[in-house]
């Protein structure tokens, strides 16, 4: 689908009243990457959402409140961001050989890690209600940014026991780091890897993730977050039990089912403990 | 398990008050019976606080992210209803009549306006008529196209056409709402 068409179905998908196949290939248009279609639906959806917000504001009961709170309290607990002893001494290790790939198998970093860093100085500041309207303002829009940060952070954060972290031997000579966690309450996979070089004009980046025979279990595209790490979140209702390799690959078509494309990097995903 | 810390509790807490009526209202108006209403309400915010990487600072702002994420769920669950209630009508069993759904809501505690939605409330009213009842079924009542199409009885293409243009006018009174990624 060209941007022409595309952007032709865009205000019927932000009020999603496309067929299933006209949603289908908007989708895969987007999913390949095309910077100024997603930035017109991004734009529509915002005028949509002036219907939504146009209704008079209504406060549900306060026992809604209640309930979801217990829920979130009842959530498994987030993972500390010490660094473990253990983790330090892989770490040494990896530095000193290949560069590893790991696979972390963790609690995880909810929203709730996101949100920490910014309610300290949402505490702080709770006298005041312009203060904390300016520090929730701080709080979306770190979001994001924060749980990117987390990422980095936590192939150091989250160590055993509470991880399991599996060792991979990296098979390609090119440098290249990755962290791979699975974060059990969300049903995603959170991938971001580094040292992945910019693509050609017109291609994208995909993570594959094999078995041992080298089928394909999933393939995501990933998006640059900066000029060489590129990060995806992957939804998943569990963790396939035999990861076995990954590869990364430049693809020149959208939402392909195997990788067809230059092969970038690739790595064995060797469990070791 | 133990509980996360209580910073964090807070910070989400905060987000929900800011938040919750702006949402609730949005369910209620899809999903029309309060207890349903609750139900999504609750879906959304634990989505929020379970996945928080799904929301992109990028791409516009926090408010955006939570309606769209509120209508897609309260269509996705008013459709799912809809589908079991007309398996229940065809297996002819008696059901509860929906009159009751259909009712106008009246809300129990209308929360102080804002300038901000007064000035939205204003850019709804500028769409005319025939572009607001066509947004309004697709927005709220999560009608395809074609249902529109065949509920007030016009061409296909006289819908997208409304849908286009009143959505265009939308989005010009976004800029005269100073709206860019705005968050408050
Ligand atoms: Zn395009």
């Amino acid at each position: 689908m060209d941007c022409h068409k595309a952007i032709e179905l865009v205000p019927e998908y932000v009020v999603d009243t496309l067929s299933s196949e006209d949603r289908a290939a908007l989708q895969r248009h987007l999913d390949e990457g095309c910077q100024r279609c997603r930035q017109e639906l991004d734009e529509q959806a915002e005028a949509a959402s002036l219907l939504g917000e146009a209704l008079h504001p209504v406060n549900p009961r306060a026992e809604l409140r209640a309930k979801l709170l217990e829920q979130i309290d009842s959530e498994p607990q987030l993972p500390t961001t010490e660094i473990a002893p253990s983790t330090r001494q892989h770490e040494s290790k990896a530095n000193t050989g290949d560069k590893p790939f790991r696979l972390i198998d963790c609690f995880p970093f909810v929203a709730a890690s996101l949100l920490a860093v910014a309610a300290g100085s949402l505490l702080a500041n709770v006298a005041n209600r312009q203060s904390v309207d300016d520090s929730l303002v701080q709080v979306e829009l770190q979001l994001k940014e924060q749980w990117q940060r987390r990422i980095i952070a936590a192939e150091q954060a989250f160590g055993p026991p509470r991880a399991q972290i599996v060792g991979l031997n990296a098979t390609s000579e090119q440098q290249f780091q990755a962290a791979i966690f699975y974060d059990r309450i969300a049903k995603q996979l959170h991938v971001m890897a580094s040292q992945v070089p910019p693509p050609p004009a017109g291609q994208h980046p995909y993570l594959w993730l094999l078995d041992p025979e080298g089928r394909v279990l999933t393939g995501n595209p990933l998006k640059y977050i900066d000029f060489n790490r590129a990060a995806a979140i992957v939804d998943l209702p569990s963790l396939p039990k035999n990861i076995a390799g990954a590869l990364i690959t430049y693809e020149s078509s959208g939402n392909p089912s195997e990788p067809r494309g230059t092969v970038v990097r690739r790595t064995t995903l060797k469990q070791t403990s | 398990m133990a509980a996360v810390s209580d910073g964090d509790k807070t910070a989400f807490t905060q987000l929900y008050d800011r938040h919750v009526p702006m949402v609730y209202a949005l369910c209620l108006k899809i999903m029309r019976r309060e207890s349903d209403a609750e139900a999504v309400v609750s879906d959304v915010f634990l989505e929020v606080w379970r996945k928080p990487g799904n929301f992109d600072t990028s791409r516009g702002s926090f408010r955006t992210y939570l309606l769209t994420l509120t209508r897609s769920r309260a269509i996705d669950r008013w459709r799912a209803a809809a589908t079991r209630l007309k398996k229940t009508l065809e297996a002819s069993v008696a059901v509860e009549s929906r009159s009751h759904q259909f009712e106008e809501f009246e809300p129990s505690h209308v929360v102080q306006t804002r300038e901000r939605s007064v000035a939205v409330r204003e850019a709804i009213q500028q769409l005319d008529e025939p572009q607001r009842e066509t947004l309004r079924l697709a927005y709220f009542e999560g009608l395809t196209h074609r249902e529109i199409s065949e509920r007030l009885d016009m061409p296909l293409g006289t819908v997208k056409t409304r849908i286009r243009h009143g959505l265009q006018r939308l989005r010009l009174s976004l800029s005269a709402l100073g709206e860019s990624g705005g968050l408050s």
